[in-house]
């Protein structure tokens, strides 16, 4: 009993812990041992919820980004408070409103393309990240031009299905 | 011709990766073409989102997790599950009473693998049921729990939807209401369809002080009311 629910937090662990990890960073503005808090009470909460992990890992990984980001609003928003109440010092800049929401966004999306196999990522990579046209990706990919359409093609398809698990739809 | 040449760029189209006469050849086709013009507009949102990714995002080396990260999740495991074993033993021997006394913080209610520990809530945060003020596909119920900087509030709600699911969960607020009438916004959410949520809210209102508890949607309607 004790192991299985230790094995549990494993799986959650190496599941998730490196995607969450990557977004706490940026949510935190690079402090890591608030990040390290952050990962930690949202893996335990999701542990203390495992009905979490019965959805896709899309949707899953949402609400874990969701957790973590009200997680630090929730936290700010105290320091705040005690900030107001006992001393006159201004508090740090708001994590909250349209900032999180964009990380939080961006994530979200970053994470959709991060579960794409490898030559759908690329071909995206080449085609829109980095402006390339159909026949300099076929070039720099070593694949035909035709390749690169049908692979981009079946990418964006990919991606879409991804951001709707995750919640998030063009 | 039985397969459409086309049918594979409307991808390469949306992100702007055709040459100059593909994609006026593409864009005459698509003049007369209904199935490629509908697979490019379930397309053309996707560059916007992609937009908010920055290439070193993707290709950046990932930051390995910290090594301490996982004995630390196995320490609070440990240490819940103890928790969790106290909790039940007491329950099983009915001493309510201790439970009231000290269990307060450690009942959680969330879990169906879980022995029903918060059948025996303490007395005088039993839980209450909101009432509708409008029809609406939420129910809610709440506890109220004193506490040395406020009141505690824990809710419990329920978003009952029929057919479609909604590609959008619906945002809601949790407003305390003083017996002067002034509302205090102590938490927001979005209800997932048909998932039984946990909301915690903070007043710093006494729990004698508060009038009422209201769930409102985030243009400020009321659609839920508790009444103290």
């Amino acid at each position: 009993m004790t192991n299985s629910q230790a094995d549990l937090m494993r799986e959650l662990h190496d599941e998730h812990a490196a995607a969450l990890w990557g977004y706490c960073v940026r949510l935190t503005n690079g402090d890591r041992p608030r990040a390290q808090d952050v990962v930690q009470e949202t893996l335990l909460r999701a542990w203390r919820n495992p009905k979490i992990l019965d959805q896709t890992q899309g949707s899953a990984r949402a609400w874990l980004f969701t957790v973590a980001r009200n997680l630090v609003i929730d936290e700010w928003r105290t320091r705040r408070a005690q900030l107001e109440v006992s001393t006159a010092e201004p508090p740090e800049r708001a994590p909250v409103g349209d900032e999180t929401d964009q990380l939080l966004q961006s994530w979200v999306v970053a994470d959709a393309l991060s579960r794409l196999s490898k030559e759908h990522r690329l071909v995206l990579v080449e085609c829109y990240y980095r402006g390339r046209s159909v026949a300099e990706a076929a070039r720099r990919l070593d694949i035909p031009e035709g390749t690169v359409k049908s692979r981009t093609h079946y990418a964006l398809r990919a991606l879409r299905l991804a951001l709707e698990e995750m919640g998030v739809g063009p | 011709m039985t397969t459409d040449e086309f049918a594979l760029y409307d991808a390469a189209y949306v992100l702007g990766a055709l040459s100059p006469a593909d994609r006026r050849e593409f864009e005459d086709h698509l003049q007369t073409c209904p199935a490629c013009a509908s697979s490019v507009s379930e397309l053309a949102g996707l560059p916007g989102l992609m937009s908010r990714v920055s290439i070193d995002q993707l290709t950046a080396e990932p930051e390995p997790v910290p090594e301490t990260l996982l004995p630390s999740l196995a320490r609070e495991v440990r240490r819940e599950r103890r928790q969790r074993r106290l909790v039940v033993g007491l329950a099983a021997a009915a001493a309510v009473c201790l439970i009231a006394a000290g269990g307060v913080a450690i009942s959680r209610p969330d879990s169906a693998a879980r022995p029903p520990v918060t059948a025996s809530a303490p007395s005088g945060t039993a839980k209450l049921a909101f009432t509708a003020v409008v029809p609406s596909p939420v129910t809610a119920g709440a506890r109220l729990v004193d506490m040395a900087w406020g009141t505690r509030i824990d809710l419990t709600c329920v978003y009952r939807s029929q057919g479609m699911y909604p590609a959008r969960a619906v945002p809601y607020a949790m407003f305390v209401i003083d017996r002067h009438g002034t509302a205090d916004q102590v938490a927001t959410w979005k209800a997932l369809p048909n998932r039984e949520l946990t909301v915690m809210g903070a007043s710093s209102q006494a729990r004698r002080d508060i009038a009422s508890v209201e769930i409102r949607t985030m243009d400020g309607r009321t659609i839920l009311r508790l009444s103290t």
